[in-house]
């Protein structure tokens, strides 16, 4: 039924996709339970194999960043999102002082968040082309990476700006990007991030699943979707809850071991809260 | 000049004639926000959104929330040269440009006031006296739309929107347009306004079934894709509404070639800082404006005529009296509709100062 709450939803408010997400989310684990699988199986299939976590490395002096990826390491994450976009020599110094650092195997992105013009853009990723580094959002609009795109070839990651299902497409046709980062709550929850999966998928563009942020939660709904994507295909998905001192949850949903996600087969999310954690809800309705 | 008191109230705005339009939208009764911005200078600025229930991302219940949260920008700023506020609070909360919109407006009469000018001198100046209004015919029987029109006609409008789709038969849309445009005759502007609600073929079977006429077809489908398509098949001028909403938007629907016209509604843009930048662009690209907003009373309207009667008469195509079609009026000394042409208001900023009476009781007070 999840499509058919989308399209109500859809017609009596347009937008607003962050909080209809919680919505699609309480639908997918509704359905779940009532046929007793797991969401990642309605989604098209449980692949046996975890999703490597990512970390999120905040930006500054290289060794400052080698050294929140190394605190990673040491839990077993073996994918980063390094966080650049300040003064573009010094990103130039920060992408190439980690580059050496990394391990075989590692997964890094950086991620510019919009930070760049696209003349700043040109030059960090020209400076680094050696590297074949991936960069994500390097741009602030899609226009911006599609220009982006023309005068680089380090492989791009679109974020922010991969809202819809037709800018998907449009990312897909024009070969703007050849990785989707897809936030659940940005695109609206798993209804409308599994089309975007399958157009990634038909172009051969990888996938980057995340939450905006929440508890294990959202980390949960992620790693359904991201385990229902063949491994070839998936990059990473983020992790937010080692960044968390409470645990709505405990005991249940996915958890980082190693540095990879993996979820069970309890049907529907999997993850039901402990409603005291919760405390009291600010408003029901009925 | 400091901002120290944000009010904000819901009036409920009931249609003169109910309004239907495609996909089950209806404007009978709906409520519009007005906010009013005070300064420690004594000068209160004031805006006003009003989003139609179903029809963009907005909502008026959800402008009281937002400006709650962007408060803490907005108490103690300067709200002389609005952009400038603008652009931190774009960066502090992203998005929600219906409820930053009334901000907006509240901003640019405070800078006007504070300026001591009319707010379309600060947008280029006026360029001419009055400006021509366009109708808009809700979606009824073919017959009673054409009454309508003939109505309007008699009052001096020279520009009629007929809206289709409401009962999903692309046949009586048909009829709608063919006997609207007879309604007028010759040379009036007609256009046909499905708001999104059309599929693809639809609309292409009845603009092709209509080709014949003098007819302009109005955001048809979803997308600006299906809309270029449609522009294609029929070989009718196209004006886009909900899918032309910001920079990147326009360009991308004169890429397409499907912008022959386009409604540039305050809230939809985010303000009159926004449409004052979707104005500029499409003078360069020469589509045609419709200067509006979703609906409203006599703040919006106000609003949008001080942005109006700055653009070249050349390149304005019409705008709209929004207060004219609904009650209460807000304030009565904005300008009404006379020879189917309306005037911008009077006097200082804005040029509104809403009655008290007829805002009721705030529904929320930040300061």
């Amino acid at each position: 039924m999840n499509e058919l709450v989308e399209r109500a939803m859809d017609l009596c408010l347009p937008g607003h996709l962050y909080a209809k997400a919680p919505v699609d989310l309480a639908c997918w684990d509704i359905m779940g339970k009532a046929s007793g699988l797991p969401i990642a199986d309605l989604l098209g299939g449980k692949r046996d194999t975890g999703t490597p976590a990512a970390s999120s490395v905040s930006s500054g002096d290289p060794d400052y960043m080698m050294g929140i990826i190394n605190k990673y390491r040491e839990q077993g994450y073996v994918a980063h999102s390094a966080k650049v976009g300040g003064n573009i020599e010094k990103d130039i110094d920060r992408i190439r002082h980690i580059e050496a650092n990394r391990k075989p195997g590692e997964i890094i992105l950086y991620d510019v968040n919009r930070a760049w013009t696209r003349r700043e853009a040109g030059i960090v990723m020209n400076a680094v082309a050696d590297l074949g580094v991936t960069f994500e959002q390097p741009g602030e609009t899609l226009d911006d990476i599609a220009e982006i795109r023309k005068v680089t070839t380090s492989p791009i990651s679109v974020d922010e700006t991969l809202v819809t299902l037709q800018d998907a497409c449009r990312i897909a046709r024009d070969g703007i990007a050849d990785v989707f980062g897809i936030k659940l709550n940005r695109v609206g929850g798993l209804t409308r991030a599994r089309r975007m999966r399958d157009v990634a998928l038909a172009h051969g563009i990888q996938i980057f699943v995340m939450a905006t942020g929440g508890s294990v939660m959202a980390d949960t709904e992620a790693a359904h979707l991201a385990q229902s994507v063949p491994q070839e295909f998936i990059q990473a998905s983020w992790s937010c809850q080692d960044m968390l001192t409470v645990d709505v949850a405990p005991g249940r949903g996915c958890r980082t071991e190693n540095g990879i996600l993996t979820i069970d087969d309890t049907p529907g999310l999997g993850c039901d809260p402990d409603e005291a954690i919760l405390g009291d809800p600010v408003a029901v309705y009925e | 000049m400091k901002i120290t008191t944000i009010t904000v109230w819901l009036v409920p705005l009931t249609s003169h004639q109910t309004y239907y339009m495609a996909d089950g939208k209806t404007c009978e009764t709906v409520e519009t926000a007005v906010v009013r911005l005070e300064t420690d200078s004594g000068l209160a600025g004031w805006g006003e959104v009003c989003p139609i229930p179903h029809y963009l991302p907005a909502y008026a219940r959800g402008v009281a929330p937002a400006l709650e949260e962007m408060a803490p920008v907005l108490l103690g700023a300067d709200p002389v040269g609005p952009e400038a506020l603008m652009d931190r609070l774009d960066h502090f909360l992203p998005g929600h440009d219906y409820a930053k919109s009334a901000v907006d407006t509240a901003l640019w009469d405070l800078t006007a006031q504070a300026a001591g000018l009319p707010l379309y001198a600060l947008l280029g100046g006026r360029r001419q006296q009055t400006m021509p209004l366009y109708h808009s015919i809700t979606c009824v029987a073919p017959d009673e739309m054409a009454r309508m029109a003939r109505d309007a006609y008699a009052t001096g409008i020279r520009q009629f929107q007929a809206k289709l789709g409401a009962d999903a038969d692309w046949r009586a849309d048909v009829e709608r347009l063919i006997k609207v445009r007879e309604a007028v005759g010759d040379g009036p502007l007609v256009y046909g306004d499905w708001n999104c609600g059309a599929s693809r073929l639809d609309a292409t079977r009845t603009g092709r079934a209509v080709a014949r006429l003098d007819i302009m077809l109005e955001q048809p489908c979803r997308t600006l894709d299906e809309c270029a398509a449609v522009r294609a098949a029929t070989g009718l001028p196209m004006k886009i509404d909900e899918c032309g909403h910001d920079t990147a938007s326009l360009l991308t629907a004169h890429e397409l070639g499907c912008m022959d016209a386009v409604a540039i509604k305050l809230s939809k843009f985010g303000g009159l800082s926004a449409s004052r930048r979707a104005r500029d662009l499409c003078l360069h690209l020469g589509a045609k404006m419709c200067i509006e907003d979703t609906w409203g009373s006599d703040v919006t309207t106000a609003a949008l005529l001080h942005l109006g009667v700055s653009i070249n008469p050349h390149n304005l195509m019409n705008v709209c009296d929004l207060s004219g079609y609904v009650s209460p009026r807000l304030d009565e000394t904005v300008p009404v509709r006379k020879d189917g042409r309306i005037a911008p208001p009077d006097g200082i900023g804005l040029g509104v100062a809403p009655d008290p009476d007829r805002l009721g009781t705030p529904v929320v007070e930040l300061s």
